[in-house]
């Protein structure tokens, strides 16, 4: 099974993509692939999308300083994908982990590894996202606005990849499975209200 | 089913295509445009301030105006004869902003006004004498004796009869006067960083420092400093 249509099949053929995944026709370096592959898109069209607001703000000063602004653009432009792969690469590693724990603890009898690669996979759905990039390039104010909707879009449908991986690795209810696929979102959540209520107090 | 059928396939390409789109489109694509209500902010002409009409805030009609003074600043400021009207006329336009105060005491009609677009209708039987200060703004007038005009960083388009004596006095402008005095006009230029240019009865061109141009009984003062002044004379 070739990278494109598992691609394709966890869009149009979830659950028997996944099944075929974790049966041998998927991999490390395919899911590690498809995490930087959409990881990348992302954030790259994020960064140079906030690169055009900021051009078009100093449009409405009379600042013109173009070279200053490519030069700090690029800077900026690489820091903000660094930072993006990094976020996305950390999310990849713990997500599967702490989804893994969380199975094995719900009588969950899967391996660490697969769970870690179905958890790659599941970036196929950022391509809902990156739909909404691309409006934002013809117009941004609409474009922000169906980013944000998709957003929801993807998170449901990186939920429901995730379970379906879960659930089959693991051989759990798909409650269960859901609850381990979403632990980790659940676990930062829970560290950023706790963060943000110890700078507060 | 041939393997590009595939729908997994069609949908694979697809999400990969729309990956590629999202890098390419936002690098290739200008810079959006900001708006807000009222247009964009991106390509804002240089207007000086009351040149749009906007609403009349102020509307009057003076009788017995022997003089017109007036000070405008980020005005745009129109003085107009009137064939067959018999009073002075005043509008004052705006579109917020703007501040204005149209007072007559003694026959001189004193007008202050900023950020607005004045306009005074003159009867066109009998010109009046206009001392007229212009900052940041646009003078254009018809239908005056020349008293005094002073016109700082503006612009300024002046058709203007002398009797005796008057005075032009401009800074950082653009401005060009057509004068006219019975038996012709002596003019004292004075010019720094600029251009007093003459042409009518006499042609003379001082680019610095002074002269007098031209003889008659009817003297003009004139200053121009960072100024091209383009006059007109013509004795009667």
């Amino acid at each position: 099974m070739k990278i494109i249509d598992q691609i394709g099949g966890l869009l149009v053929k979830p659950e028997e993509t996944v099944t075929a995944l974790l049966h041998g026709a998927g991999s490390m370096v395919g899911s590690l692939s498809v995490v930087l592959l959409f990881s990348t898109a992302l954030w790259v069209s994020l960064a140079l999308s906030i690169k055009r607001l900021v051009e078009a703000a100093l449009q409405l000063t009379s600042i013109s300083t173009p070279g200053i602004v490519n030069l700090a653009g690029s800077s900026v432009i690489g820091a903000f994908v660094f930072i993006g792969l990094a976020h996305d690469l950390i999310n990849y590693f713990l997500g599967g982990v702490v989804a893994h724990f969380v199975a094995r603890l719900l009588d969950g009898a899967g391996e660490l590894n697969q769970v870690i690669m179905v958890n790659g996979y599941t970036w196929v759905s950022l391509v809902f996202m990156l739909i909404g990039c691309i409006v934002m390039a013809v117009n941004f104010i609409a474009g922000v606005l169906i980013t944000l909707g998709l957003l929801v879009v993807t998170w449901i449908w990186h939920v429901y990849l995730f379970t379906i991986g879960i659930a089959e690795s693991h051989g759990i209810s798909t409650g269960k499975a859901l609850l381990a696929a979403v632990s980790w979102d659940i676990l930062k959540l829970l560290l950023g209200v706790g963060l943000v209520s110890a700078f507060l107090r | 089913m041939s393997e590009w059928k595939k729908p997994e396939r069609i949908v694979g390409v697809m999400a990969l295509a729309i990956a590629l789109l999202a890098i390419i489109l936002p690098a290739v694509m200008p810079a959006p445009s900001l708006r807000l209500r009222g247009g964009p902010l991106v390509h804002l002409p240089f207007n000086i301030g009351g040149s749009e009409e906007g609403r009349l805030l102020y509307s009057e009609k003076f009788t017995g105006v022997d003089r017109i003074a007036l000070q405008a600043a980020n005005s745009l400021v129109k003085i107009e004869r009137s064939e067959g009207a018999s009073e002075v006329a005043v509008s004052i336009y705006g579109k917020g902003g703007g501040h204005y105060n149209v007072d007559k005491r003694s026959g001189i009609l004193v007008v202050n006004a900023s950020n607005v677009l004045v306009k005074i209708e003159l009867p066109g039987s009998k010109p009046i004498p206009l001392t007229a200060r212009v900052e940041n703004g646009m003078l254009k007038a018809e239908g005056v004796i020349l008293d005094t005009i002073v016109l700082e960083n503006g612009m300024g388009a002046v058709e203007a009869r002398v009797v005796k004596s008057g005075r032009i006095i401009a800074s950082n402008s653009f401005a060009k006067f057509a004068l006219s005095g019975k038996g012709g006009i002596k003019l004292e230029a004075h010019s720094l960083n600029g251009a007093v240019s003459v042409t009518g009865d006499y042609e003379y061109t001082l680019t610095s420092g002074e002269a007098e141009i031209g003889k008659g009984p009817n003297t003009v003062y004139v200053e121009a400093k960072n100024t091209y002044l383009s006059i007109r004379v013509r004795g009667q």
